[in-house]
């Protein structure tokens, strides 16, 4: 669940403009400050829905709309919110905006629904979305917290399509998107790799993804910032 | 700043009825239309199980069509089986519905049994929230064409099929299992069609 107050935050003021911040927080979210590559948060999702591209895509919208959603309610009553109830308010919150996707891909996207299954609903307790309601919407103002959600869900969003895109191309050797409408062969003839389609895969993808986040030495740019 | 409890259990019954309320009014904007597929998905499912061939039909219109071309109700007075009829009116196969629990959620399907209820002609799950890419392999025609002509083992009167699990998904394939056992043991036992 939630790494709680540990998570690397925004508790003191940042300096600069308000556009300055906000490319700051932006950027942080989706790369230096990374949910998945950096903070290894929300990998339970990214390593079972990854076994295609489009699946991937899918998610990372789901999650980048409810991080943002959620963000930007709990900033809005974050002067109102009893601190006792706080955590709890936060889960009602965060399972709303849940909900409300689940059924909105049953509603129009109901080959999806069909295909995330659970994890649209475990969505609610994803740590990346509780991690920046705690870190950040609590003790920002709404746009910021706003953007602040949307840099995480869009920095989840990137590593669970580049995992997709390995695990579907390097597992079956093509894309397919939309139930079939769109298939690129990439590699004709391609014995299919289980590695990859299972989860050791996954496993494997991401590591390397991890490893690469911090040979680059993005998240020292982060702190060395606070 | 400190809140008293009466203004903490105020502030939980506000949010509380505020969330339920915008929930209420997303489910019944989207009611319809998520209804609407899930009878077509099982329609589809249907169509499947019984082997009809529905490559023509792609509005839920055009296969809602081809099912009452196709299927009757098996019996009267259980509405839930359907029976495939051929074009002079002999049964060619017979659909039953089964549902047990998965490792997630339900799981739901349909197992499609000859007239004379000895051979699995087709099994179909319609409904499930399995582990995608493991136990939600099971909608996969890989694990499914193994029922494909499985005659039906009878051992100490109780049916025991044997089913190829998944590897990686031991819970949903002896859920999965133990589910179809009790189902094609039901079938069998409420006797063969008249």
């Amino acid at each position: 669940m939630s790494g709680g107050p540990t998570i690397q935050g925004a508790a003191r003021p940042m300096p600069g403009t308000g556009k300055e911040r906000g490319i700051l927080v932006l950027k942080a979210g989706v790369w230096g400050n990374n949910p998945i590559a950096i903070q290894i948060l929300g990998v339970c999702s990214a390593l079972a829905v990854t076994t295609r591209l489009e699946n991937a895509l899918v998610m990372g919208a789901a999650v980048t709309f409810v991080t943002v959603m959620s963000s930007l309610m709990i900033s809005l009553l974050r002067h109102w919110v009893p601190r006792r109830i706080r955590m709890i308010v936060e889960v009602a919150l965060i399972s709303t905006f849940v909900i409300i996707v689940d059924q909105f891909l049953a509603a129009y996207y109901w080959d999806m629904s069909q295909r995330l299954g659970a994890y649209v609903g475990l969505i609610i307790t994803n740590c990346i979305v509780m991690g920046r309601a705690e870190a950040f919407a609590l003790h920002e103002k709404p746009g910021l917290s706003m953007i602040d959600g949307l840099a995480n869900g869009l920095g989840y969003a990137m590593i669970l399509a580049i995992i997709g895109l390995a695990r579907e191309l390097g597992g079956t050797g093509r894309f397919v998107f939309g139930d079939g409408w769109w298939t690129a062969v990439a590699i004709p003839g391609y014995p299919e790799n289980h590695v990859l389609k299972l989860a050791p895969g996954a496993f494997i993808a991401l590591g390397f993804l991890v490893a690469l986040f911090y040979s680059l030495g993005l998240q020292k740019e982060v702190e060395a910032r606070k | 700043m400190k809140h008293s409890p009466l203004y903490t259990i105020l502030f939980a019954a506000a949010l509380g009825v505020a969330c339920a309320g915008l929930l209420t009014v997303v489910r019944e904007l989207t009611a319809n239309r998520s209804e609407a597929n899930r009878l077509a998905e099982r329609t589809r499912h249907i169509l499947d199980v019984l082997g009809i061939d529905r490559s023509g039909a792609e509005t839920s219109d055009e296969i809602l069509a081809l099912y009452r071309e196709h299927v009757r109700p098996d019996r009267p007075e259980n509405p839930t089986s359907y029976a495939r009829l051929e074009p002079d009116g002999k049964v060619k196969a017979v659909a039953y519905p089964f549902s047990g629990t998965g490792l997630w959620g339900p799981i739901k399907g349909y197992v499609a049994l000859d007239p004379d209820s000895r051979t699995i002609l087709s099994v179909t799950f319609y409904e499930q929230t399995e582990t995608p890419g493991l136990g939600g392999n099971i909608v996969t025609h890989e694990f499914r064409s193994q029922f494909e002509g499985m005659r039906i083992p009878i051992r100490n009167g109780r049916a025991e099929l044997p089913i190829h699990a998944i590897s990686g998904a031991t819970m949903t394939s002896r859920r999965v299992e133990a589910m179809l056992d009790q189902a094609v043991g039901r079938i069998l036992k409420e006797g063969h069609r008249p």
